[in-house]
């Protein structure tokens, strides 16, 4: 219903170079826009980024959640020739020394840019609580509410770009966000990929009908806001502005994944469905300065017939991960951009009496690439049947104080709770150095 | 050490007072040029120029003390008491206006419409406060709106997760069944705590069934929410800083050291034959025991009960035993399983699944151990030492040695006086959007009562009038305490723990949807938001509804993530929420600027379609959209505006439009955000 949009490539460009960023479109929406008094300079100027930080090592992250805990031995971990070993066969990777099961052979390929941990191990064997520890860091308690990294990361680096949000959350339906930061440093959450501009788009009225919506809003809301001046009317206030400078951003062009024809290719090297989508959508946004992106794949919670199921996710996963390495790498994006893939735990090297494996968090894996991280490396390893980290053990906080260490930010910082408790960015956990290049 | 602490804590703060200062000042520097814009005046205001409200307060000849504050009962005298001694004045008395939409938000969760606020206003009679609040405590609405606080509170789930209970609607059923009946708040919190059986005979079992077989949640939110007390920290460790020691945790665990949650057999096989999904090859295999279903149901209940409490007397056969996981029910299970083809066997594994009751029973025998260190499973099982019941609020009750320990823990609980203090306390910050102890569950020695002889006062008046949540609701509201305009005075601008001006309180993710509807005069729920199966059912299951009107409270919860009510802050309903989150965010903003659920409200509005088609003067347009979405008459200068503005219209689709517009601004405008 809403105005039709321009498509192609008469969209501006991506970079930002001042004139020649100016599509039809956006001096349209610069003209829009000088009803509230931003003119074209300052929209050139929104755009520009901040420049790299001499501590960091790294600018974004991207998460990839791959929820319900996957089987570790049946991903990053095989375990060839193991009486739990399962029934995908090992296939050499582009990194020497590291193999990879059958079905991610675009991840093999990629494999030399990228590093694993084995050796990860925590306690917490129920999801919610396991996915709160490892968004968070802490184990959940009935009394605080603690930030996910997303959040913390947002808070200590600050915006890049300050026309859109810091931190954008795609799919899923558990997101953990900003706890006792508030919500100023909570995801923006995107839950369908295919109306990912739902709320930017005007509602079916052109911009002269919201410029007088607008007007008429200011006049409603003058006696109110004169007379209370909470800091909590404050606020509301400016959500408001940012969400309107948001609506007519030009980097808001990273959430039009569906209007960029540029991206077709892309798309369907990732994979045509959601969470290849997703996976586009997150490698763009980190192209315009987003700091932290979550992209959500589900269904490895496999209690039954799990070799199918897992086969069945990987084939959304290698794909969308695989090119996500490359592509990144490509543009020169992989040197200052993590991509940490994990879920919430691993999964018993037991095969149950349904052909699945159950929760498991003693011993499992998480995938890590760029923003500093050494190239074609293994940390830590398991036991010869995945039952427990063999050396170099790896906890959820040390996970978090490597992250931490390679953005430049001192995790042993505290924050302040509303109730006065202060709580530390990184609870307990020591940078993994090894891991750094 | 104590000192290094200090100086760290002052250093972080320090540091992010800079730290806001750095992004305030880049922000007014890339958007100075939108600081005309009211969205924006507010950022800017702190040093804005006269206030024009503590000039007017100032020139009053009482402006020297407190001003305005009839005694209306009690509570203005404790709350008087404390304004005198620290030489702050109130604000004065809220305008009708101002009262009624604060007291349906309040009491009902919702604005009151256009008919109800011009009735309110026309009405001359002196006590008409009073009146109204005895309306709304005994309407409709009461239940639906307290249920939402007691669903935050005891983590009520409609989801179908039949792992977790809460039997798709039932637990909200039962809450807004005890709320409307104005159950007494003791006998409440006993029919929770001694529930038995499944969710089909006594739906208060779900405050068990919520958490499976674990009842170290149950233990959290018992001392949480019945006590006031944060007793979490004590399940691993002695608590850090405050009293209690981990033996006090473990105490109250002991107490449901015979209770037992598990499968109701005959219930679940009386689902499973209703369920479409299930294979005819596996109907006919099961209809055996269909049929032994049916039997039992039809045998006295109370006797299959104590069979399945002594330890499975009855237990023994078919697919019962299955679901119970014993032995011979087991066998009967795979049998079954072992005729189908493994597609149809994983099928019908998901349909009993999916079907599954559980129950709550209490065994006659069995004794609580202290979990022991240490992950391994047999270690879990072995546990430690035995734990005998204690009741860490008054270690001098004993439990008695016959008797169910449930019953027992119960009667501590509704005797104990901060039992009283607690609840009142609670209904105290509802209304008065804070706790006369803050947080509202964190009653300990250091984080003393504001008003000490108000909470004892409430708490008096609770037990001495049965536990009666109304009455104590009718006394605060009822006070000038809480009749106070919002507005502050030059003089009271910073007080926060006094009561001298209203607290504003933002609206919560369901009083906004609600009072969208109120306010555009629709019908039917709000565009894009979930319906269904449970939804359905939970709202079959209440009656009798106002016809057509799907409220907040008739939908299912936690809302999905990216929903109108999400966005707004409703809780995932995971931990207990004592507090609402009532901070702002860009997804707020930009569903209320674009989401499909405002502008199709909008769109579709009676209220938008009646005054288009009418012949009213532009200025009665404009009093009929402000009584409608903000519950007052517009001022002269925003009736003129507003006239104005609809003067300018060309044809009649243009003065549709303008009215639309009218009325999505005064949705969007900060006033209709906050309870004032």
């Amino acid at each position: 219903m809403s105005k039709p949009m321009p498509t192609g490539t008469s969209r501006g460009t991506i970079d930002c170079d001042g004139k020649s960023g100016l599509s039809r479109r956006n001096l349209f929406k610069a003209g829009a826009f000088s009803f509230l008094g931003l003119s074209v300079a300052d929209l050139m100027r929104a755009t520009v980024l901040a420049g790299p930080n001499d501590v960091a090592r790294c600018d974004s992250v991207i998460l990839v959640w791959l929820s319900g805990g996957p089987s570790h031995i049946d991903t990053w971990d095989p375990k060839p020739g193991q009486p739990t070993g399962g029934p995908f066969k090992p296939i050499d990777t582009s990194a020497t020394g590291i193999q990879l099961p059958e079905h991610m052979p675009t991840i093999a390929r990629n494999m030399k840019h990228c590093a694993l941990i084995r050796s990860m191990t925590s306690k917490e064997g129920s999801h919610e609580r396991a996915t709160y520890e490892m968004h968070t860091g802490f184990k959940p308690l009935g009394s605080i509410s603690h930030p996910s990294m997303g959040s913390l990361i947002v808070q200590q680096k600050g915006k890049r770009n300050e026309e859109i949000p810091a931190y954008v959350a795609i799919g899923g339906n558990q997101a953990v966000g900003a706890g006792f930061l508030g919500s100023q440093f909570a995801p923006y959450y995107i839950g369908d990929i295919n109306n990912a501009t739902r709320n930017l788009d005007l509602p079916g009225i052109d911009d002269e009908r919201f410029k007088r919506r607008v007007d008429i809003l200011k006049a409603v809301d003058k006696e109110f806001s004169s007379q209370n001046r909470d800091p909590e009317v404050k606020e509301y206030g400016t959500f408001y502005r940012d969400a309107v400078k948001l609506m007519y951003a030009r980097s808001r062009e990273a959430f039009d994944i569906n209007r960029d024809d540029r991206e077709l290719p892309y798309i369907k090297n990732y994979g045509d469905n959601s969470f290849g989508r997703s996976m586009v959508m997150a490698r763009r946004l980190v192209e315009k300065g987003v700091r932290f992106v979550e992209v959500n794949l589900g269904g490895w919670d496999t209690h039954q017939n799990a070799f199918t199921a897992i086969e069945n996710n990987l084939q959304r996963l290698d794909p969308a991960l695989g090119n996500l390495i490359e592509d990144l790498h490509a543009r020169g994006l992989l040197k200052r951009t993590m991509v940490i893939c994990t879920g919430e735990f691993g999964r018993t090297p037991k095969i149950n009496a349904q052909d699945g494996r159950d929760h498991y968090p003693k011993c499992f894996s998480t995938f890590i690439a760029g923003g500093g991280i050494k190239e074609g490396y293994v940390h830590g390893c398991s036991d010869a049947g995945g039952t427990e980290p063999k050396d170099n053990p790896v906890t959820i906080g040390d996970l978090h104080a490597t992250m931490c260490e390679a953005l430049g930010i001192d995790g042993t910082k505290e924050n302040m709770t509303p109730q006065g408790r202060p709580i530390r960015i990184v609870d307990k956990g020591t940078p993994v150095k090894a891991l750094l290049a | 050490m104590p000192c290094r602490t200090l100086l760290k804590q002052k250093r972080t703060l320090a540091d992010s007072t800079k730290g806001t200062e750095i992004m305030i000042r880049s922000q007014l520097r890339l958007f100075a040029p939108l600081l005309g814009l009211v969205l924006l005046a507010a950022a800017l205001s702190v040093v804005a120029s006269i206030d024009y409200s503590s000039l007017r307060a100032a020139a009053e000849p009482a402006a020297t003390g407190v001003r305005n504050f009839p005694i209306k009962n009690p509570i203005d005298k404790f709350i008087l008491q404390r304004l005198q001694e620290d030489k702050i004045e109130t604000s004065g008395l809220c305008s009708d206006e101002e009262f009624l939409r604060r007291a349906y938000l309040d009491v009902c969760g919702v604005i009151p419409s256009r008919a109800q606020t011009k009735e309110f206003l026309a009405d001359r009679s002196s006590d008409k406060r009073a009146k109204l609040i005895d309306k709304l405590l005994k309407s409709e609405r009461y239940a639906d709106h307290w249920a939402v606080l007691w669903g935050d509170l005891l983590r009520e789930h409609t989801n179908s997760r039949p792992q977790e209970g809460t039997e798709r609607g039932s637990y909200r059923e039962w809450l807004q069944s005890a709320l409307r009946r104005n159950l007494p708040y003791d006998q409440f919190v006993k029919e929770l705590l001694t529930s038995t059986g499944s969710s089909d005979d006594n739906a208060a079992v779900n405050f068990f069934l919520r958490d499976s077989e674990s009842r170290v949640e149950t233990v959290n939110t018992i001392a949480n929410i019945f006590m006031g007390t944060r007793l979490s920290c004590a399940q691993c460790h002695d608590h850090p800083f405050d009293k209690w020691q981990q033996t006090d945790f473990h105490g109250m665990m002991a107490f449901f050291g015979r209770t037992v949650v598990g499968p109701d057999p005959v219930a679940t096989l009386l689902r499973v034959e209703q369920a479409k999904r299930l294979p005819e090859e596996a109907r006919k295999l099961l209809e055996p025991h269909f049929k032994e279903a049916h039997e039992m149901a039809a045998k006295e209940k109370e006797k299959l009960k104590s069979e399945l409490a002594s330890g499975g007397g009855g237990m023994g056969m078919g697919m019962m035993g299955a679901m119970a996981g014993m032995g011979k029910g087991r066998d009967a299970m795979r049998e079954i399983e072992k005729s189908l083809t493994p597609q149809m066997a994983q099928q019908v594994r998901q349909v009993f699944q999916q079907n599954q009751v559980r129950q709550v029973l209490d065994k006659p025998l069995g004794e609580y151990k202290m979990p022991s260190e240490g992950d391994s499973q047999d270690k879990k099982k072995k546990g430690g030492d035995i734990v005998q019941p204690t009741f860490p609020w008054d270690l001098s009750k004993k439990v008695p040695a016959t008797g169910s320990r449930r019953v027992a823990l119960a009667e501590f609980l509704v005797t104990n006086r901060q039992f009283a203090q607690v609840q009142v306390n609670r209904l105290w910050a509802q209304l008065m959007g804070r706790g006369i102890v803050d947080p509202v569950d964190d009653f300990r020695a250091k984080n003393p009562p504001t008003h000490p002889e108000l909470l004892d006062y409430l708490a008096d008046e609770f037990v001495k009038n049965k536990f009666d949540n109304h009455h104590i609701l009718r006394l605060i509201l009822n006070s000038s305490a809480y009749q106070r305009s919002s507005v502050p005075t030059m003089n009271n601008r910073s007080d926060t723990t006094n009561y001298s001006h209203q607290k504003l309180r933002r609206l919560t993710a369901e009083q906004m949807f609600d009072s969208i509807l109120v306010a555009t005069g629709r019908e039917k729920g709000l565009a894009g938001t979930p319906t269904g199966d449970i939804a359905g059912r939970i709202k079959e299951r209440v009656a009798p509804r106002d016809a057509g009107v799907q409220w907040a409270s008739d939908l299912p919860t936690p809302a999905r993530t990216g929903t109108f009510l999400n966005t707004f802050n409703q809780p995932t309903r995971e931990e207990t929420i004592v507090k609402r989150d009532d901070s702002g965010s860009i997804p707020q903003a930009l569903e209320m600027l674009n989401g499909q659920a405002i502008n199709n409200a909008v769109k579709n509005s009676p209220l938008v379609k009646e005054l288009a088609d009418s012949k009213l003067h532009p200025n009665q347009i404009a009093c009929e959209l402000y009584l409608s979405v903000l519950s007052r008459n517009p001022s002269n200068t925003e009736m003129s505006t507003a006239a104005t503005i609809l003067n300018r219209a060309a044809d009649a689709k243009e003065k549709r439009e303008i009215i639309e517009d009218l009325m999505w601004a005064m949705l969007n405008a900060r006033e209709f955000a906050f309870v004032k």
